[in-house]
């Protein structure tokens, strides 16, 4: 297996049984799954709090997720080439499609579209904030018309879904038909403008608690 | 991806970060590099900074950090894979 020695010995056992062909390969493959399904199930729980999602649900988007992170890894196995241990690499995986199996359970639980009436509050955590004052209040209400007047559409609805109502960004991606990467973009972009609307104001960074006006 | 919300958080944007994809091509090498003892984010500052802008990828770091430190040693031959 060409690279294969530059790999840690787990590392190389792993790989060399999923190019190898015949029982070797189908018991590589076996216990894959199965660690993988561990991983997938350990994720789940650990983000389940967020989106509210129990029993049934749960062990759904993680044997969802290990299957497809499986398929994924299985065609791209050849281009490993030891950079990190093979387990790291392969869990990686688990975590992209139990993002992406997780984004599609938020929009089942959360029927609310997101879009510009969703910006009639601040958002929770600065209304609960302790030190919550009039400065604050003139910052956020600039913030809010750098919004309004200054980002595209577009802008506007990923930040205002993804920025303020922390609506997770593969959900919202999903919703609008394009890759997290496109999403983070378009949010990067919008991102920088509002600085520089904030800096035009006044406001410069740190924002939160002392005023830097 | 629950923490109170925070306007910096909100309005982090830098110039050197190199998106999702870039995060995710080199996410199992950051991962390891800080479990073995590294600094990773020396290595690659442009993902650091990409961890603190991206409430995604930054689940999904945190997530690979704690499988690999409780799976991460699993073999083909083990008998409790």
């Amino acid at each position: 297996m060409s690279g294969a020695t530059a790999m840690d010995g787990a590392s190389a056992a792993w790989v060399d049984g999923l190019v190898s062909h015949g029982d070797a390969h189908e018991s590589c493959v076996v216990a894959l799954h199965a660690v993988l399904l561990k991983v997938a199930r350990h994720e789940v729980a650990r983000r389940a709090s967020f989106l509210q999602l129990h029993g049934p649900e749960l062990e759904d988007v993680a044997q969802q997720a290990t299957d497809d992170a499986l398929m994924a890894i299985r065609a791209k196995v050849s281009g490993f080439r030891g950079e990190s241990r093979f387990t790291t690499w392969a869990f990686r995986f688990v975590m992209f499609e139990v993002s992406t199996k997780m984004g599609r359970h938020f929009w089942r639980e959360r029927r609310a579209t997101w879009d510009d009436a969703t910006w009639e509050q601040p958002p929770a955590g600065l209304v609960d904030s302790p030190e919550i004052h009039l400065e604050q209040c003139e910052l956020f209400a600039t913030l809010r018309r750098a919004i309004d007047n200054d980002l595209t559409l577009l802008q506007r609805r990923v930040f205002v879904a993804v920025a303020l109502n922390q609506v997770p960004m593969d959900a919202f991606a999903r919703e609008l038909g394009v890759s997290r990467n496109t999403l983070y973009k378009t949010l990067f972009d919008a991102r920088r403008k509002l600085r520089v609307s904030l800096l035009a104001a006044g406001y410069a960074r740190p924002y939160s608690g002392s005023s830097s006006r | 991806m629950t923490g109170e919300w925070n306007l910096d958080d909100a309005l982090t944007a830098s110039g050197s970060d190199p998106g999702c994809d870039a995060m995710f091509n080199v996410l199992h090498e950051y991962v390891d590099e800080q479990l073995t003892g590294g600094d990773p984010s020396r290595t690659h500052p442009g993902m650091a900074t990409h961890l603190l802008s991206c409430p995604a990828c930054r689940e999904e770091y945190l997530g690979l950090i704690e499988a690999s430190e409780e799976f991460g040693n699993a073999k083909p031959t083990d008998p409790t894979t």
